[in-house]
């Protein structure tokens, strides 16, 4: 057994920690306030490795493994929570979807790209009318010679505008037990699909999501990802990754509450001490580190487990559903020990506890989580 | 990384699952009902060798390693050895034999650890006082040199095995001006003069645990029970057991909280209510689930501290983290095991109703939650900086 990084990714950690702290972090309060994508921050992010750090080094990537993804998305998203949100949503799932079920030739077309972080990766598996019910879908995808017309309405789609690729989840026909058949799609940017306006979000501000609208939207044959029908099998272990994200960037914004309380706790004078010198602010302070603590030993080795190819979707959806729960404890404390400039934007705990709320509902809710836990639990008739 | 244990350990902590449920699960859970301590699982527990684990072989010991002696007493709890039993373990093997394998000289080593190793010394600790429970400083009974003996005065509270134990390491202030470096601890052995027990205590959980008090009345010491050196008893004692003590007795807190999720479990897919199991229920799969994340997340924290300590790196901190996490949740598994059994729950012909009672020891024996979250937060903070209001 070994909880450490290895000193290799110990110092891609370090160094790419340094870039965070001077460059990303002091652009965090304003990137929510503008509530847009900040190119820049993402450049800084790609020169840093990020993109690269899980792509094998055949296509212009580390070959690193799933932890070192997930130590530097936490250390990202304790710089600023919405540009880690956008980053991480292009390495953890656009990458990922790509490598595992995309030809060699798309493959070699677009990760190193990806990886570079010349290009921005989406993924498109939510719709208005259909969340975790996946098999809900409206979003269609018919063969038309050599390509397939895409036809729907995909909701809440992070980095839409920005993005190069999005992977699309799109019925191609009918399943079986009355189920539809789903497939996956790498959408390139300039394939006719339409962007809808950015949604006013609670938090993750930096991170823009909006509606994407697929009619008119053709995507050439070698652009399906995996075969045809295999959509849900490929969206389900995309999830897996996608709630690994969610998992490092909880844990990362329970980092930067610790942070920031830390700092308040030792620095804020009252009744002629520091605050922290007081048990009901410094216990605070320690529950704060344990939100990022304990679950980040859980996702580490659930992170783990799904890189030796484990099916271990219930261990995944622990870890987020442990880590989301605590990051909102986190924030709640955290803006808790600022007081009355907690609930200004003048403090970052503000900002926290707004963009902490999202991880308890994204890539799965906390219900969804729950779901996927007992299935294995109880067994699959539950 | 890698999250792997070793094939051995696997063997091993499934044996010892299946020792604990065809041998201890019926027997602990008796003397638990009758309040009483299972002087027959205690014989089989030393005859499997769980109190040996992680002594040297010298001494009759196993050699186990941190890892190994954890996940043994993880599964012994998982298996159904209960709570009680388990933190007489806790008492005997690694508040009493630990000390004196790590601190004791050659000779206190050979007298007393084959005893301890096998179970047939029953060992125990004295730390806590009536009026003194983690202020350790504050401790008032005192052991003055005359000749070759020391002069032990006072009495300890809250000592697991005081009933039943033969040989105890107790901790005495043997220099009141020097504080913590004042400190001291002894071997005392229960025929020692003017040694003598209090009344057994009725406690809430851990009933199959025998407790009372440690009392010293002009105690006779030899010189030579002296353990480790005068004024280091507080820095040595309890530093070496500390960290065992919040890695391999909390391993039992986490089995527990496996056995009550077991249990739930069964319950849940068994039970009938609107016509189906009532697992099916989304109210009971959210209590299950819960209870299912701690499980996994206690694990982490407490196997951490075993990967530290078998490195022989600092653990304080993780220690104090893994003791608080896993009481909380274990605290909180136990009330939600009860309420999906429901009314069943209550009936002490159940196993989660002693997990109920059992589990508030969690958050009260060795250092309370708000004495962890006191380490933690003196660890993180430093409120020695200059401040100043912006």
């Amino acid at each position: 057994m070994d909880f450490a990084l290895n000193k290799d990714q110990k110092e891609l950690q370090t160094a790419f920690g340094k870039m965070c702290a001077a460059d990303i972090a002091p652009c965090a309060a304003a990137a929510d306030a503008a509530a847009s994508l900040q190119i820049d921050n993402l450049k800084k992010i790609a020169q840093a490795g990020y993109f690269a750090t899980a792509v094998p080094a055949e296509f212009g990537g580390k070959g690193e493994e799933l932890v070192t993804l997930f130590a530097l998305t936490e250390t990202l998203a304790a710089a600023c929570p919405g540009t880690a949100m956008a980053a991480s949503t292009s390495a953890w799932l656009c990458n990922t979807a790509i490598l595992k079920y995309g030809s060699d030739s798309l493959k070699k077309s677009l990760l190193p790209a990806l990886a570079a972080g010349e290009k921005l990766g989406a993924f498109a598996l939510a719709e208005p009318g259909a969340g975790s019910d996946i098999n809900a879908m409206a979003a269609t995808a018919v063969k038309d010679g050599d390509s397939w017309k895409l036809d729907g309405v995909k909701g809440l789609c992070w980095n839409a505008a920005a993005a190069d690729v999005i992977i699309v989840i799109a019925k191609t026909g009918d399943g079986a037990d009355a189920q539809p058949a789903l497939s996956a799609f790498a959408v390139e940017k300039g394939s006719g699909y339409s962007v809808g306006e950015q949604a006013k979000t609670l938090g993750l501000r930096a991170a823009p999501a909006a509606n994407i609208d697929l009619s008119g939207c053709a995507v050439p044959a070698s652009n399906l990802l995996g075969a045809e029908g295999a959509g849900w099998d490929i969206a389900m272990d995309l999830l897996d990754y996608g709630r690994l994200q969610m998992a490092a960037l909880a844990v990362g914004v329970s980092t930067a509450c610790f942070m920031a309380a830390k700092d308040h706790a030792e620095t804020r004078m009252a009744f002629g001490k520091p605050i922290g010198v007081f048990q009901e602010v410094a216990f605070k302070a320690a529950d704060i580190y344990i939100a990022a603590d304990v679950p980040r030993l859980l996702a580490n080795q659930a992170c783990w487990r799904k890189q030796q190819g484990e099916n271990c979707s219930h261990l995944i959806a622990s870890a987020k559903l442990l880590a989301s729960q605590k990051v909102v404890e986190a924030a709640h404390k955290c803006l808790q020990i600022f007081g009355g400039k907690g609930y200004t934007a003048d403090a970052p705990a503000e900002r926290l506890y707004r963009d902490a709320r999202f991880f308890e509902i994204g890539n799965g809710t906390t219900e969804i989580m729950r779901q996927v836990i007992c299935k294995d639990l109880l067994g699959a008739d539950f | 990384m890698d999250f792997t244990i070793t094939e051995e350990q696997k063997a091993f902590r499934d044996a010892v699952y299946k020792f604990a449920k065809n041998e201890l699960y019926e027997l602990t859970k008796e003397a638990e009902r009758k309040g009483e301590f299972s002087f027959e699982a205690w014989k089989k527990m030393g005859e499997y060798g769980i109190m040996a684990l992680p002594f040297p072989e010298e001494y009759g010991g196993h050699d186990a390693g941190v890892m190994t002696t954890l996940l043994a007493m993880e599964a012994l709890a998982r298996g159904g050895c209960d709570a009680g039993t388990c933190l007489a373990w806790g008492a005997h093997t690694i508040l009493c034999g630990v000390p004196i394998w790590q601190v004791g000289t050659e000779e206190q080593k050979k007298k007393y650890l084959p005893g301890i190793a096998s179970g047939e010394l029953i060992g125990g600790f004295g730390l806590t006082e009536p009026e003194a429970g983690s202020d350790a400083a504050g401790a008032k009974t005192t052991a003055v040199k005359k000749g070759d003996k020391y002069i032990l005065n006072g009495s300890k509270m809250f000592i697991t095995n005081g009933p039943i134990g033969h040989v105890f390491v107790v901790i005495a202030v043997t220099n009141k001006a020097a504080g913590h470096f004042g400190i001291s601890a002894f071997i005392v052995e229960k025929g020692f003069p003017g040694f003598s027990v209090g009344e057994d205590l009725d406690k809430l959980g851990n009933r199959s645990s025998t407790t009372c008090e440690l009392i010293f009345e002009d105690c006779e010491v030899p010189a030579e029970n002296l353990l480790g050196q005068e004024g280091f008893g507080f820095i040595t004692v309890g530093k070496t057991t500390l960290e065992w003590e919040r890695s391999c007795l909390l391993a039992a807190g986490v089995g527990g909280i496996e056995f009550g999720l077991d249990k739930t479990v069964q319950y849940a897919k068994e039970r009938k209510q609107f016509g189906k199991p009532i697992g099916k229920f989304q109210a009971v799969q959210n209590m299950l689930s819960e209870m299912k994340v701690s499980v996994e997340a206690a694990k982490m924290a407490l196997y951490r501290v075993g990967w530290l300590k078998e490195q022989n790196l600092p653990a304080m901190l993780e220690a104090s983290i893994a003791k608080l996490f896993i009481s909380e949740v274990g605290l909180r598994a136990a009330d939600l095991a009860v309420q999906v059994h429901g009314g069943y729950g209550y009936m002490k012909e159940y196993d989660v109703e002693r997990g109920y009672r059992d589990a508030k020891l969690g958050t009260i024996g060795a250092g309370t939650s708000e004495v962890q979250r006191m380490i933690i937060s003196k660890m993180l903070l430093n409120t020695k900086k200059k401040g100043g209001n912006k």
